[in-house]
């Protein structure tokens, strides 16, 4: 693992990793949302409005691994001080920020015409919320603290203690009374979802995944190309003041 | 042109099953359309500044 740490290797991994993410990707997009829209069937209870959780599930799901990305590489750098780890967690916040608003936006489409409101402070909805102020909270640290090493371990810290509100999305379904429904995948006992409309469920799912693959690989090169760029204006500006 | 928007018809709830997928597809096309013009800006500005840079710095060594 630490052999993918050293920037070179990481961009040689990247550019060989991303091609095949970007084709699994559209592909899964592609019939994902053929199946999604036009193949699978209307729900018993919801009507045509179960076809909004092909979008909504996938997006929650992505918002919660990509807050584990971040924290992962916050204790990561925090711990094997290695800068690549913390480039990584400030490549992939600004994604997870938006597939939070993408998941609590189309959260709110599907509750209008499910449950009759937009919004209610539930556990659920709640909880996701402050998972979005967490990723902007991160972002704004980043932006605000002008020191990259002050700031990388602000920033860590801040992720670190955020991971606590992940366990708490998912099980506060079980441990409160909310509004949104239980698990109907991830759940003891096996999925509760019929096949026909788990397939582009996953499909979506494995879609989404190899966005986030693809955008955070993206990123992350992105992330080493400005810290290059501010070494060398560091180095040039050093040498003019000579 | 009927059967066409009766294809994307899904009764009284249409109008938020496609809002849900339009800002589905505006996000995900978003973020990566952002990222990667950032990424071209950035490739233009190390390139700019490469000249300028000693030769015997180790590419690698620059983290």
């Amino acid at each position: 693992m630490q052999r993918f740490a050293n920037p070179a290797r990481f961009n040689h991994l990247a550019d060989r990793i991303m091609p095949w993410s970007n084709a699994v990707a559209i592909i899964a997009f592609m019939l994902g949302g053929y199946y999604s829209l036009f193949d699978s069937p209307a729900d018993y209870q919801q009507s045509e409005t179960v076809r909004i959780m092909y979008v909504h599930v996938p997006a929650a799901w992505m918002s919660m691994l990509c807050y584990m990305i971040v924290a992962a590489a916050s204790f990561t750098g925090l711990v094997w001080k290695h800068p690549l780890a913390f480039l990584t967690a400030k490549a992939a916040a600004p994604i997870g920020a938006g597939l939070t608003a993408l998941a609590l936006f189309t959260g709110a489409v599907w509750g209008q015409p499910t449950w009759g409101t937009w919004w209610e402070w539930d556990a659920r909805m709640t909880s996701v919320l402050v998972l979005f102020f967490l990723y902007l909270g991160y972002m704004a640290m980043w932006e605000t603290i002008e020191d990259h090493d002050k700031a990388s371990r602000a920033s860590s810290i801040l992720a670190l203690v955020g991971v606590v509100n992940i366990p708490i999305i998912k099980f506060s379904v079980e441990w409160w009374n909310t509004v949104h429904q239980g698990a109907s995948v991830l759940r003891v006992g096996g999925p509760s979802i019929h096949e026909d409309m788990m397939l582009p469920l996953l499909l979506m799912v494995l879609a989404f995944h190899a966005y986030l693959i693809s955008l955070v690989l993206k990123r992350v090169k992105l992330e080493l190309t400005r810290r290059k760029i501010m070494v060398l204006r560091q180095s040039l500006f050093a040498r003019k003041g000579r | 042109m009927e059967i066409i928007l009766a294809v994307f018809d899904f009764g009284k709830h249409s109008g938020f099953i496609w809002a849900a997928y339009i800002a589905a597809i505006i996000v995900l096309i978003s973020m990566w359309m952002v990222s990667n013009r950032t990424a071209k800006k950035a490739a233009l500005e190390l390139e700019s500044l490469r000249p300028a840079r000693p030769e015997h710095i180790n590419k690698d060594a620059e983290l």
